[in-house]
């Protein structure tokens, strides 16, 4: 026990490991914003296509030798202004487009990463996170989406609150709904390119929601939520990041597991609550 | 308040009716006119006018798919028309919709979003904020209070609104509604889910309401319409009015193609001038694809009461 802890304590010595928790804190820091509005909007099918349209940016990336996630950021974000513009006129579709988008995204990536030469290097770390290898670089990125997103949270925050509670109500007030709605999209993408780092794209929904789905059992007010699912979110992070390093197991996995399990619990213990 | 363009002519209507509820301003609070609007291949509202006065209370009834919700809409600018126009105190339903209180269907809401009441009610004074922030006033909070206690919920104010009833929950939407000053009030199917003794309260509250400002109702419940109703519309599709409080015989069987049982019960006020007149009125020619399933015609007919679903 002794050796685990000394061993957790000489890791902070380690440049990558407080890169992983700082990449910890800020991506759920995100989550935290974006998630409460993802669960409360029902967005989430809409974001799961959003976050596997990425892939096809890796593969892109891969195909023509530029970075990666510069190709999950331009297909995500590309993605959400599609879905905001389509939104009305493809109307009792959008279900089906979201599924084509999801599954086209992830084709074009595999097929792109075929067609690549040679090797494609940390492939799987796209798909499934690796949280221990974000570079300083990424850091920096990663704190400076976070910033916009808070930034623009705040300044928008009346209107986001009365176009995700009645868009049309909200429109009846002058409020360009359309065009806030296609915010929050983006901000959303965004936040997805940076879960890609923690989770990897097949897990982000899930960082992306548990937290915000756990605090919405718990409080009635979205401010509080924003506050209680980035707790939550980093207490997931940094758990996950301990336990994969100690258990030396796949740090997304991990992350996710405790997310689901603490969602569980929560929900079993608002029932039990309730009797 | 009034933006520029014909501000002065909005200006007087206002003065007019303030001092004096007969004297009718010259520019209707609402003009419809020759609205036509299609939707998938279906016309929904074909060629209908309306003038609604300041000051007057209008019901428009009619069955359920008859182009109510359409309508209001289209005066609210959500919905564009694809002939035939809307105005509002003369004016676009963009530039003027803030002077609009609207109430949309109860079941539209997700009442599960985490917000307070009183933040909720708030939002309804957006359409006065300018600014890219749209912060709140201390004259919008005094606002919100004040609609608020308008509708008894004043002490509620603090509490989410998922954990109110029914009934408290409507009437917290309508707090929304009037928390702007709004010159005409839009009501969308107000008593569906509302179970009666609430019913009652509302009743009250629509005839406060009415005193304020002009109020627009539409619904497929007969029963739901007070004595305090100026004039009565039949809509379905098409719209026909004799400008009165009165349904006619014609009236009914133009929007139902059938002859429709009218008893009101309990609260409602009998709307029909007289009843065994309808029964011997012959049949209309029933226009294609415009048949009701007999359970429009119970409920126009509002053999039940209370509008519950």
């Amino acid at each position: 026990m002794i050796d685990v802890i000394a061993e957790l304590i000489s890791a902070f010595g380690y440049e990558f490991f407080r890169n992983a928790l700082l990449a910890g804190i800020l991506a759920s820091t995100a989550c935290g914003i974006i998630g409460s509005f993802v669960v409360i909007k029902r967005m989430v099918s809409l974001t799961g296509g959003i976050s596997h349209a990425a892939f096809g940016g890796v593969g892109l990336g891969y195909f023509l030798g530029f970075s990666p996630i510069l190709g999950a950021t331009v297909f995500c974000v590309a993605t959400a202004a599609i879905i905001a513009k389509l939104r009305h006129i493809a109307h009792q579709h959008l279900d089906t487009l979201v599924g084509a988008i999801w599954a086209a995204g992830m084709a074009i990536g595999i097929l792109l990463v075929y067609l690549t030469p040679g090797f494609a290097p940390d492939l799987y770390g796209y798909l499934f996170g690796n949280i221990l290898l974000v570079p300083s670089s990424e850091i920096f990125f990663m704190g400076a989406l976070l910033a916009a997103i808070i930034a623009i949270t705040a300044i928008f925050y009346n209107q986001l609150l009365a176009v995700t509670f009645d868009e049309e109500y909200a429109t009846v007030m002058n409020i360009a709904s359309d065009k806030i709605i296609a915010l929050l999209l983006i901000m959303t993408a965004v936040t997805i390119v940076m879960l890609i780092q923690v989770v990897g794209i097949i897990l982000t929904i899930a960082l992306l929601t548990l937290p915000a789905a756990i605090a919405r059992e718990f409080t009635g007010r979205l401010d509080r939520m924003f506050y209680l699912s980035t707790i939550l979110g980093i207490a997931f992070t940094t758990c996950g990041i301990f336990l994969s390093y100690t258990l030396d197991v796949p740090s997304g996995a991990t992350i996710i597991l405790i997310g689901a399990a603490a969602y569980i619990i929560a929900l079993c213990a608002k029932t039990f609550c309730r009797r | 308040m009034p933006q520029e363009k014909s501000g002065t002519e909005y200006d007087d209507a206002a003065r007019n009716s303030r001092q004096s509820r007969q004297n009718i301003a010259s520019v209707p609070a609402i003009e419809i006119k020759d609205l036509t609007i299609h939707r998938e291949g279906q016309t929904v509202l074909d060629k209908v006018s309306l003038k609604i006065e300041e000051g007057q209370s209008y019901a428009i009834i009619g069955p359920n798919g008859g182009g109510k919700t359409t309508l209001l809409k289209s005066i609210l600018g959500l919905i564009k028309p694809d002939s035939g126009f809307v105005k509002i105190y003369g004016e676009s339903p963009a530039v003027n919709r803030y002077m609009l209180g609207y109430v949309p269907q109860f079941h539209t809401f997700d009442f599960s979003y985490p917000i307070s009441v009183r933040d909720m009610v708030l939002t309804g004074r957006l359409g006065h904020i300018k600014g890219i922030r749209r912060r709140y006033s201390d004259e919008d909070r005094r606002c919100a209070e004040e609609a608020m206690k308008t509708l008894g919920i004043l002490h509620l104010a603090d509490r989410t609104l998922s954990d109110l009833s029914g009934g408290e929950q409507q009437r917290a939407i309508i707090a929304r509604a009037i928390v702007g000053n709004p010159k005409v009030l839009l009501l969308d199917e107000p008593t569906v889910y509302v179970d009666s003794p609430t019913e009652e309260k509302f009743h009250d509250i629509l005839v406060e309401l009415h005193k304020k400002m002009t109020v627009i109702m539409v619904t497929h419940d007969i029963g739901v319409i007070s004595s305090g109703v100026d004039v009565i519309a039949c809509l379905n599709v098409k719209m026909f009015t004799h400008y009165s409080a009165e349904i006619t015989s014609d009236m009914i069987l133009n929007t139902y193609k059938c002859p429709v049982d009218l008893i009101a019960h309990g609260l409602a006020h009998r709307v029909l001038h007289d009843h065994s007149a309808l029964e011997s009125v012959p049949e209309h020619e029933h226009e294609e694809d415009t048949e009701i399933s007999d359970r429009d015609k119970i409920r126009c007919g509002c053999t039940e009461h209370g509008g519950g679903q």
